[in-house]
């Protein structure tokens, strides 16, 4: 009798599972659930992709890519795409025109003005902050890194520093003999890089610069426009020349737009719960319409089986899932899983021609006695050639990421200008070639006597660890010799040893700031590269001669397919020195609720485009 | 009893400046560049080698061990404990939103903690070797060895995932709309259902202790198992002392020796353990409140030590050394007060 009630609650209960199931659950509100969370509210401190997907629906910027193109451009603030043709891309890719929008209202009701266009990047500028992400505009408008650097060659100082000194309240204070030189910065660099002439903006370049539409069109960060008038009533910088440096690289808690907003976008800011959630409700008076739904919730949760129990029970309709995950969901009553959507990160193995030796223990010997290695033992190119060969990247792409990742023949991802599929360019998995190069490598003397050194990845990250442990087991195997021990390390330890130079081999990826060729080259192969500058003396020389001239040109040349042939040497370059050993290239794939409308993928995109979905 | 306390809370600052002083000599073993990683969980915002030199020079990362110390020593004499990288905001107010969560969740565990498990404890004493305090034993291990991370999960799972019932996190939306973007909610004491029932919002409360079910489960169950073995063992050396003995022999019925002779004395180290119990977990509760997704104390300071978030980590040792000492000393007098043959000097 106790079984028969029992069954009788268990269908009760089904059934009840069943109709709620069925039935939308919060049919205004989309609910994304996410790892991590924003750092700043504020688009020129954002360089994380938890901040830049908020901003993202809070600004808007001078234009966008067009749906999931990561080539074509679409207008928004700006009325029209500059190019050669419409007469807005003149002076040979030197001066680039904006007619701005008419009519467009920021969050508080205040219109959008060219003036506020032209002081949102001059304010993006000078802020400038350590290690954010406003180098992207330097760059093309100044001609430098930072906005430091160009204030150090205006004021002829050695550092900036220099120009600095304390008071008696031990407050930083510009010595008076630079006040010249730093107002110059502005009034003859600064305002004149961005100008406003009648209803356009106008940017001036410091050169050519082909990505130049690209950097601009990335939402969520330094392209977005803000409302000078109320920026400035929040404490940001004022405008003025004479006081920039006041306004410049300040520490977060003094940023005062870091948790407040007034952007044009689809959605207004309701309330940004630190560490858990973010609200955003919709902007009614949005200049494209109003978003079809009305409230944006992200929550931030980190442990996935609170996530996945969220998204099974419709709490939940976008959910961030782990690859090793995947296969939980995948079959999940009212889940939609979009699979093989190409992402805009490499991951790399890379080995400095000249290994810093001082005091390092990870090339034992420090020669080639089968007890360590010599610290150029990278500079010879059959050495790199054999690691090339004895790289099993098919069977670690179906191992270690379940298959979600494809090749790539160099530094460059799929999907961009110049990425080329030639077979030739590609090495494959071969013991017999490995050997061959390795035979050669160093006169025969790498054969001969073995080597012995350490190979890194940064502790937790297994798909790390297994191409680690798989360029170790493969060289163990061509020649009992060959020692290599994969060693994990924290990533504080892992940062000092790779800035430092030490690490004969270590493995990092790459996610694109702009999905523009320049920026994976130079970074991966450019003498001053993030990652390139670090690979010693000998490839700097290397880099210098080889490789730089061609950025240079390719970042000056205006015509698509010219730049393309330029890329393409560059990637034939890379694969004929073997500059590094090209794992993989991501691909990613997205999870919804079946309710869910409207979405699509762009690969540069911060995270969720919520003006276009609905329930 | 009055110096006693005051010498006690003289020690105070001596304490907070050796956890402090401690935490900042492990930290200054890291090289400037590793402290670097504080600041850059992304390599792109390393485009060169100047812009390394750039975040070490802006947050002082090379600055020798003393001049650090007293730098955050300077600044906390201000009241400003730092930036807590982890939780986006400054430190102090990182820890007045998230200390009240944890005490909310704390104090509504501790409640069937201590009385089930003492209750047990005396129970499993009391039919000592018997079927019943075989049960208890089993149930006791169980809940003391068994991981949070699995019990919570299996919670979680059970009550949210197969009934629906209970809900990860602290609010529904709805509610969390009502708390947190509605001027008319006050928040007097930051934990929730009593501010909810002080604003008169009782949807709310009912909201908030929804949540609360499921984490004080899986806290209750893993603590209780532990204060019914104290309360077992304590039960049962006081049910072998002479003075039960000799009540039992003048015929004084059994439940009067148990709960009014027994129980009484064999609670006095019980009293220690639960409220030293108290004091570790307003430490936070870090499994429980992740598998929640319960936004307390625990997962932020857990989360700053795997992101080397330094100040935040020096700001919660404050927090809890601050805890430890004044709950020590709450657990002291309290231990005095109720054996009266205990004398604080």
């Amino acid at each position: 009798m106790k079984g028969k009630w029992l069954g009788i609650v268990l269908v009760a209960v089904l059934m009840v599972s069943s109709v709620a199931f069925a039935a939308v659950k919060n049919p205004n509100t989309i609910i994304e659930v996410t790892i991590g969370g924003p750092a700043t509210m504020d688009p020129h401190w954002s360089y994380d992709t938890a901040s830049g997907e908020v901003i993202y629906n809070l600004y808007d910027n001078l234009i966008n890519y067009k749906g999931s193109s990561l080539k074509e451009f679409e207008p928004m603030i700006a009325t029209k795409v500059p190019s050669k043709e419409n007469g807005l891309i003149k002076d040979g890719g030197l001066t680039y025109i904006f007619p701005i929008r008419k009519g467009v209202k920021f969050h508080n009701g205040d219109i959008l003005t060219p003036e506020d266009v032209a002081y949102s990047f001059r304010r993006a500028l000078i802020f400038d902050r350590s290690g954010g992400p406003v180098w992207m505009l330097c760059e093309p408008l100044l001609g430098v890194d930072s906005i430091e650097e160009l204030a150090v060659k205006v004021a002829g100082v050695k550092k900036y520093s220099d120009m600095f000194t304390t008071d008696k309240n031990g407050k930083k204070v510009l010595k008076p003999q630079y006040k010249k030189a730093m107002i110059k910065v502005v009034t003859d660099y600064v305002n004149k890089a961005v100008e406003v002439k009648g209803n356009n903006v106008v940017f001036h370049l410091a050169q050519p610069y082909a990505p130049f539409l690209s950097i601009l069109a990335h939402s969520g960060s330094w392209g977005s426009i803000i409302d000078k008038k109320w920026a400035i009533a929040q404490g940001a910088w004022d405008g003025r020349a004479d006081t920039w440096w006041k306004y410049h690289d300040p520490d977060r808690a003094k940023d005062p737009l870091y948790a407040k907003e007034n952007g044009s976008g689809p959605f207004i800011l309701k309330k940004w719960i630190k560490s858990q959630a973010v609200i955003l409700e919709r902007f009614d008076d949005y200049w494209r319409g109003p978003a079809k739904i009305k409230e944006v919730v992200i929550k931030y949760v980190d442990e996935w089986t609170t996530r996945k129990l969220m998204l099974q029970k419709g709490d939940a309709d976008i959910v961030y899932v782990p690859p090793a995950n995947l296969k939980e969901v995948e079959h999940m009553k009212g889940v939609r899983v979009i699979k093989g959507l190409p992402g805009l990160m490499n991951v790399v193995s890379m080995w400095p021609w000249t290994i810093n030796a001082k005091g390092n223990p990870y090339i034992g010997s420090g020669k080639l006695d089968g007890n360590g290695i010599p610290p150029n033992f990278f500079s010879d190119v059959h050495v790199r050639k054999a690691f090339s060969y004895l790289f099993p990247y098919e069977l670690f792409i179906k191992k270690a990421l379940n298959g979600l990742a494809i090749r790539n023949p160099g530094p460059l991802v799929k999907g961009l200008l110049g990425y080329s599929d030639d077979p030739s360019l590609f090495y494959h998995f071969s013991i017999k070639k490995a050997r061959e190069e390795f035979k050669k490598a160093w006169g025969g003397k790498v054969w001969e006597k073995g080597f012995k050194f350490k190979i890194f990845y940064n502790s937790g990250n297994d798909t790390r660890k297994m191409a680690c442990d798989m360029i170790a087991t493969y060289a163990k195997m061509i020649n009992p010799k060959f020692k290599i021990e994969p060693v994990g390390v924290q990533w504080s330890a892992y940062l000092e040893l790779y800035r430092t130079e030490k690490m004969p081999i270590f493995t990092i990826g790459w996610l694109a700031d702009y999905p523009d060729p320049h920026n994976f080259i130079p970074t991966y192969m450019g003498s001053t590269g993030a990652y390139s500058s670090n690979f010693g003396k000998a490839y700097i020389e290397f880099a210098k001669k080889n490789v730089d001239p061609l950025i240079k040109k390719a970042i000056r040349e205006t015509d698509p397919k010219k730049r393309a042939a330029l890329y393409k040497k560059l990637v034939k370059i890379a694969h004929d020195y073997a500059i590094s050993l090209y794992l993989y290239q991501n691909i990613v794939f997205h999870v919804e609720r079946t309710w869910v409308k409207g979405w699509y993928y762009n690969a540069i995109r911060p995270g969720q485009d919520f003006y276009t979905l609905s329930k | 009893m009055l110096s006693y306390i005051l010498r006690r809370l003289l020690l105070l600052p001596l304490i907070l400046f050796g956890v402090t002083f401690l935490i900042f000599s492990v930290y200054s073993l890291l090289s400037p560049l590793e402290r670097l990683a504080t600041y850059v969980n992304n390599p792109n915002a390393l485009k060169s080698a100047a812009a390394s030199e750039r975040l070490i020079k802006k947050y002082h990362l090379d600055d020798p061990y003393p001049v650090g110390y007293f730098r955050w020593v300077g600044k906390l004499l201000k009241f400003n404990l730092g930036w807590s990288k982890v939780a986006n905001e400054p430190v102090a107010t990182a820890i007045a939103e998230k200390f009240p969560a944890t005490l909310e969740l704390v104090l509504y565990s501790i409640i069937p903690v201590v009385l089930i498990g003492i209750w047990l404890g005396v129970v499993s004493a009391v039919h000592h070797n018997d079927p019943i305090d075989q049960s208890l034993r089993i149930v006791a291990v169980i809940g003391w060895s068994l991981p949070t991370f699995i019990f919570g999960l299996l919670v979680l799972f059970f009550f949210y995932g197969v009934l629906g019932w209970l809900p990860p996190g602290r609010l529904s939306v709805w509610a969390q709309n009502i708390v947190y973007t509605n001027p008319s909610f006050h928040r007097y004491t930051g934990l929730i259902t009593v501010d909810a029932l002080l604003n008169g919002y009782g949807y709310v409360f009912l909201d908030a202790l929804r949540h609360l079910v499921a984490p004080i489960i899986t806290l209750s169950y893993v603590s209780w198992a532990y204060l019914l073995r104290i309360a077992r063992s304590s039960m049962l050396e006081t049910l072998r002392k002479d003075y039960i003995r000799t009540a039992r022999a003048k015929g004084v019925d059994e439940r009067t020796v148990i709960y009014k002779h027994a129980e009484r004395n064999a609670l006095i180290p019980v009293v220690t353990v639960a409220g030293m119990m108290i004091v570790q977990m307003l430490g936070g509760v870090v499994i429980t409140e992740t598998i929640f997704n319960f936004p307390g104390l625990g997962q932020w300071a857990a989360t700053a030590a795997q992101q080397l978030d330094y100040a935040s980590i020096l700001g919660f040792s404050l927090l809890f050394a601050f805890i430890m000492v004044i709950g020590n000393l709450v657990v002291d007098v309290s231990y005095a007060l109720i054996d009266p043959r205990v004398r604080l000097e």
